[in-house]
């Protein structure tokens, strides 16, 4: 297979604790570990909650994100020197700019993004690095980039790490936007009613399938496709037949050659808001038609984890494909109109080691990956 | 140990160019240039006026922020600059490293001298670092990948990311909408089979000095041609 990028290694840190299993197993549990936000005064409303990650906390100097990647890079897998680093992430080191704001400083901050760039460097210990960013598909978005340099031959291995946090800064932008479930996300729900933030690191490591057999390190899944489109229709609600999502969805499946009943399960974004879901039911019943797939939401058990979310997605894929099955959805007590014969309150058998990844996000950009098996 | 050499030549062409500040926008090919003293607002009422290139329709123009206003102006003119008026499946990259700061301290500020008790939306739209650029995929109908790029070098690793993106068939071209001091250079790249040598442009440390440079380098190859 050559160039044909695969995956090695995949950890996490999210709500549900450090570790790919610990958080499988949360998605299994159907536990939804949110809690109160108390890092920051959610003035005006009562309580609301968030899938921050445990023993996680503002801190003066070293920033959320930065705690987060340096407790995860301490786990990645050992790595050859030339290993590319790519980061995706959405506000970066966003808390320390609220504290230059909040406490009045005069010395301004670092582009927030750029900061955690170059902690993420020197946290892996890398002297080239490339930030992407991608709104809410910076994580599939990296992940296709880094791919298709390995599939080029450009480079032999990437470390694709994805990392947002829960900040007062996204919390009182998306609350503007009258995005927040305050009570908690339900993805794919009839009454959904908005999104729940999370926080999360993770770190996807590719390598080429040439370099995996030849470094003996495991072929979790390859990554076997990638596309990528814009709705370009509105800055913050998405195309509502998700036109630009079908054809990224059938992009990829033209090119990989397979057809969507070969398909065997599909995480999708599912933020949990109404116009999210929405357009990804509209989008998959127009690719799969009767054909319904499987469909799992992370966000229902991790939260909105924005830049992390398509690396927590492909983690997960990693595992479903390994157990072939998709967890419940966690949140789901009935079925939103056209999802019936998609989600599920019960783990569902994928019907093949293939899964669909989907992310979209602000401005209507889509970025969808192929995961399968390794032969 | 491998060593990262700065890349000169890339499987790439210029095919448009403009540059937009707040006081004047210049287009390479058409060697037009428009001037205003009322802002980049003042500038699209001067190219409307001038009848001089197809317009584009920039619905969103008036209520978009001082960045997507940039990035919509000069993604047109590059376009037109190519004698395009659509780019159909052209990926946008952002690059130039300020990302949206000034956004976001324009919306965090609001929000915490008016007692951080509600954000105002309008202000949290623009604060991520791909909106201006999706802003500009919504007004030209733009539907390849949208991302803003970040890495070590400047002008040499941006093309180095659009030579790798075109020739992964992600795109058919690739419009770069680089932002610096407010100031947008956008250019609109596409894949060729020959190298093209970018050396000179590689020193400049601005974006008008990127595109002079650049300007000047597609003169002597059309004076070769």
């Amino acid at each position: 297979m050559g160039n044909s990028p695969v995956i090695v290694s995949a950890d996490l840190i999210t709500a549900y604790g450090h570790g790919l299993n610990q958080c499988w197993n949360g998605f299994m549990s159907r536990q939804r570990p949110f809690t109160p936000i108390t890092r920051f005064p959610t003035t005006g409303i009562e309580e609301v909650v968030a899938a921050t990650v445990p023993d996680s906390s503002y801190d003066g100097s070293l920033s959320l994100a930065g705690q987060l990647l340096g407790k995860i890079a301490a786990t990645t897998v050992e790595l050859p020197a030339e290993a590319e680093l790519f980061l995706a992430t959405t506000v970066g080191e966003i808390d320390l700019m609220e504290q230059e704001i909040l406490l009045h400083r005069t010395e301004k901050c670092a582009p927030t993004c750029g900061s955690l760039l170059a902690r993420t460097k020197t946290i892996f210990n890398k002297k080239h690095a490339s930030l992407i960013s991608a709104a809410c598909a910076s994580g599939n978005m990296a992940l296709a980039r880094a791919a298709a340099k390995i599939q080029a031959g450009t480079i032999e291995y990437a470390i694709v790490a994805g990392c947002d946090v829960v900040s007062e800064f996204v919390f009182s932008g998306f609350s503007s936007l009258g995005a927040i479930d305050l009570k908690g996300t339900r993805p794919y729900d009839r009454d959904r009613a908005g999104l729940t933030l999370g926080e999360a690191a993770g770190v996807i490591v590719l390598a080429s399938e040439d370099a995996a057999r030849r470094d003996g390190l495991p072929r979790l899944a390859r990554l076997a496709g990638w596309n990528m489109t814009c709705d370009a229709v509105h800055i913050t609600a998405p195309r509502s037949d998700g036109l630009q999502l079908v054809n990224a969805i059938r992009n990829i499946l033209k090119t990989s050659g397979i057809t969507p009943s070969e398909i065997g399960g599909i995480i999708g974004h599912g933020t949990g808001t109404v116009f999210n879901d929405s357009m990804e039911i509209n989008a998959l019943n127009a690719v799969f038609n009767e054909n319904a797939r499987p469909l799992f939401s992370t966000k229902g058990g991790v939260g909105h984890t924005l830049g992390a979310a398509g690396i927590i997605q492909a983690a997960a894929a990693v595992k479903a494909i390994q157990e072939l099955l998709l967890p419940p959805q966690t949140g789901l007590r009935e079925p939103m109109p056209g999802a019936e014969h998609m989600v599920s309150d019960q783990a569902q058998k994928l019907v093949a080691p293939r899964i669909l990844s989907l992310n979209t996000g602000f401005g209507g950009i889509n970025a969808v990956l192929l995961i399968e098996e390794c032969s | 140990m491998k060593t990262i050499s700065r890349q000169t030549s890339f499987k790439l062409s210029l095919r448009g160019m403009a540059l937009v500040n707040s006081s004047h926008a210049l287009m390479m090919n058409k060697g037009l240039s428009f001037e205003s003293k009322d802002g980049v607002a003042g500038i699209y009422q001067e190219i409307v006026s001038s009848k001089s290139i197809p317009l584009m329709r920039l619905d969103n123009f008036r209520r978009a922020g001082e960045k997507a206003r940039l990035a919509m102006l000069g993604s047109m003119l590059a376009l037109a600059d190519a004698g395009l008026s659509t780019g159909g499946n052209a990926a946008i990259i952002g690059w130039g490293g300020e990302e949206s700061m000034s956004e976001n301290r324009a919306y965090f500020t609001d929000y915490a001298v008016n007692g951080r008790f509600l954000g105002r939306s309008q202000l949290f739209v623009g604060t991520l670092p791909s909106t201006p650029l999706c802003e500009a995929a919504i007004c030209l109908n733009l539907h390849g990948p949208v991302y803003y790029f970040q890495s070590d070098g400047g002008l040499d690793a941006v093309l180095t990311e659009a030579e790798s993106l075109l020739s992964s068939q992600s795109a058919g071209q690739a419009l770069l909408l680089g932002f610096s001091r407010g100031e947008l250079l956008a250019m609109l790249l596409e894949q060729s089979g020959d190298l093209h040598d970018f050396s000179q442009s590689l020193r400049a440390s601005d974006m008008h000095g990127i595109y002079n440079s650049l300007k000047k380098e597609a003169g002597n190859c059309s004076k070769r041609g």
